[in-house]
């Protein structure tokens, strides 16, 4: 039955999810029309386009911040679409088909935060790709006179020492802490949509007002977890450590156990909520 | 065993002040049609909502085929909400497609038969039915099983009179003679000749349960007029 869950889950979203990578294609174009303005070539030669040009780098700078804003947009509407989604079919008239399928709760729950995660996890990489995407126009509209093969070539026999420099001196292990960050990467969406889809259970604990019991119950659990992660953190000494690779390594190891311990938490909220709680009014 | 259902103390308390179900024992047999009757307020679809697992009883126990509500009983109950529940933009047809993934005594023959009967498109998107014909579909949906209880609230309500027959028709024709059903409504008169059995609620206490047979030869009246004395006001 999870299969099948998962399949019209699947199904109900992917439109959606569908359009926002295609929004996120359409932002990435018009934020590669930004860099065709002569502002960035000039850059490079210490003197800024007047007169006739002028007007295009303004459009230019603009159309980069349009660019931020818009990518945001698509990152925070996916988690807003999911979340949504989420209430409507769990909780909503359309929970009473939801709830009556013959299928335990844990395995709604479980195809639920797999296609929502998936989702997020999709855009998010989308995201990124369309960043780095920009940051190589940019690097290319700045540096006219360089291709960046040739500046591969002329950094790659000067990495092993680059990477001795980060451990020795700052105690980074580029290496590690990019496996690290990918793994994050991976797991984070759905924490991320665990944590959510707890908040709006919490919210059915109430007998009104329950979509904005939802959100406070949102804003209460990131304050728990910020509180328990700065204690958390200065129990464990860590502000204390001199080397600023060590403490950002552990830094952000305690936080991601912490966003999974409350994830864990707010999962059995959920099932709790659905499987022994459930009040479809 | 011929109990379908067994009810023993079921309460459901919203708060203090608000105590919908009060204390409930039954048992419902097997084969039989049931009206849950009441006025509004009673508690019928509180009643419903606990034996489809939609709320938590406050205390109290159900059981269906012997078994706690739960994932094992829904697949042997099916449930006609008094709203509807199906997504606006699907189409008919994976709604369909939906149920036969789900539900295994779902028949898809037997549900196109009744959508060709009622010449209503299987293509058609839910959002652009009248609140009739969606009824009509749901009613469908859930009839198209061969359950072991079927649980209706308020099936004939939203429904022109035409329609009412061939809904109540739909039902007696449909259902496994080795199933009950459960139908809550207002409209006594309109299902009267279809009940076997009645429970009387009022205020989230069952004030009668008996046959519809009984009420004829005690009091000499029909359902209908027992009702109206009953729940004077």
């Amino acid at each position: 039955m999870l299969g099948k869950l998962i399949k019209y889950e699947w199904k109900s979203v992917y439109k959606a999810g569908c359009l926002i990578l295609g929004a996120v294609a359409l932002v990435t174009v018009m934020g590669w029309l930004a860099f065709q303005s002569p502002m960035w070539r000039d850059m490079d030669a210490d003197s800024f386009s007047s007169g006739v040009a002028g007007w295009l780098n303004v459009v230019s700078v603009l159309t980069l911040f349009m660019y931020a804003i818009l990518l945001a947009g698509c990152c925070f509407g996916t988690v807003i679409y999911l979340v949504v989604h989420f209430y409507r079919t769990m909780y909503t008239d359309e929970g009473y088909l939801t709830h009556t399928l013959p299928v335990r709760k844990h395995q709604i729950l479980v195809s639920k935060i797999l296609v929502s995660g998936i989702w997020l996890l999709l855009v998010l990489l989308s995201v990124y790709l369309s960043v780095f995407f920009l940051c190589l126009v940019m690097f290319s509209a700045i540096f006219l006179e360089y291709d960046l093969a040739s500046v591969w070539r002329e950094i790659t026999p000067y990495m092993s020492d680059i990477l001795y420099g980060l451990r020795r001196d700052f105690d980074v292990d580029l290496i590690g802490w990019l496996v690290a960050g990918g793994l994050r990467l991976l797991i984070t969406p759905f924490v991320t949509m665990t944590t959510l889809f707890g908040a709006v259970s919490m919210g059915q604990f109430f007998a009104r007002h329950r979509v904005l019991m939802a959100i406070l119950s949102f804003v209460g659990i990131r304050i728990a977890i910020n509180t328990a992660d700065t204690l958390i953190q200065a129990a464990a000494g860590l502000a204390l450590y001199d080397n600023i690779g060590t403490y950002m390594r552990s830094s952000a190891d305690l936080r991601f156990i912490v966003d999974l311990a409350a994830a864990a938490g707010l999962y059995f909220v959920s099932w709790y909520v659905t499987d022994r709680k459930l009040n479809m009014v | 065993m011929n109990e379908l259902i067994e009810i023993s103390g079921l309460t459901k308390a919203y708060d203090a002040q608000h105590v919908a179900v009060n204390n409930i024992s039954l048992t419902l047999p097997r084969g039989k049609i049931i009206g849950l009757l009441g006025p509004n307020g009673s508690g019928k679809t509180t009643l419903i909502k606990m034996i489809n697992g939609l709320l938590a009883p406050t205390q109290g126990i159900i059981r269906i085929n012997g078994q706690n509500v739960g994932a094992a009983t829904k697949a042997h109950v099916a449930y006609l909400p008094d709203r509807t529940y199906l997504a606006g933009g699907k189409r008919i047809r994976e709604i369909l497609d939906y149920f036969c993934d789900f539900y295994a005594d779902f028949s898809r023959e037997k549900a196109l038969g009744m959508l060709r009967s009622l010449q209503i498109d299987p293509e058609a998107r839910m959002n652009i039915l009248s609140k009739g014909t969606k009824e009509k579909v749901q009613l469908i949906l859930v009839m198209s099983r061969s359950a072991d209880l079927y649980v209706l609230d308020e099936p004939i309500a939203g429904v022109d009179p035409a329609a009412r027959d061939y809904i109540l028709r739909t039902i007696i024709n449909n259902y496994n003679p080795q199933a009950s059903v459960i139908i809550s409504t207002h409209l006594i008169g309109d299902i009267e000749q279809v009940l076997d059995e009645v429970i009387f609620m009022r205020y989230g206490y069952l004030v009668l349960y008996t046959s519809v047979d009984n009420i004829r030869a005690q009091h000499g009246k029909s359902v209908d007029a027992y009702f109206r004395e009953v729940f004077a006001c």
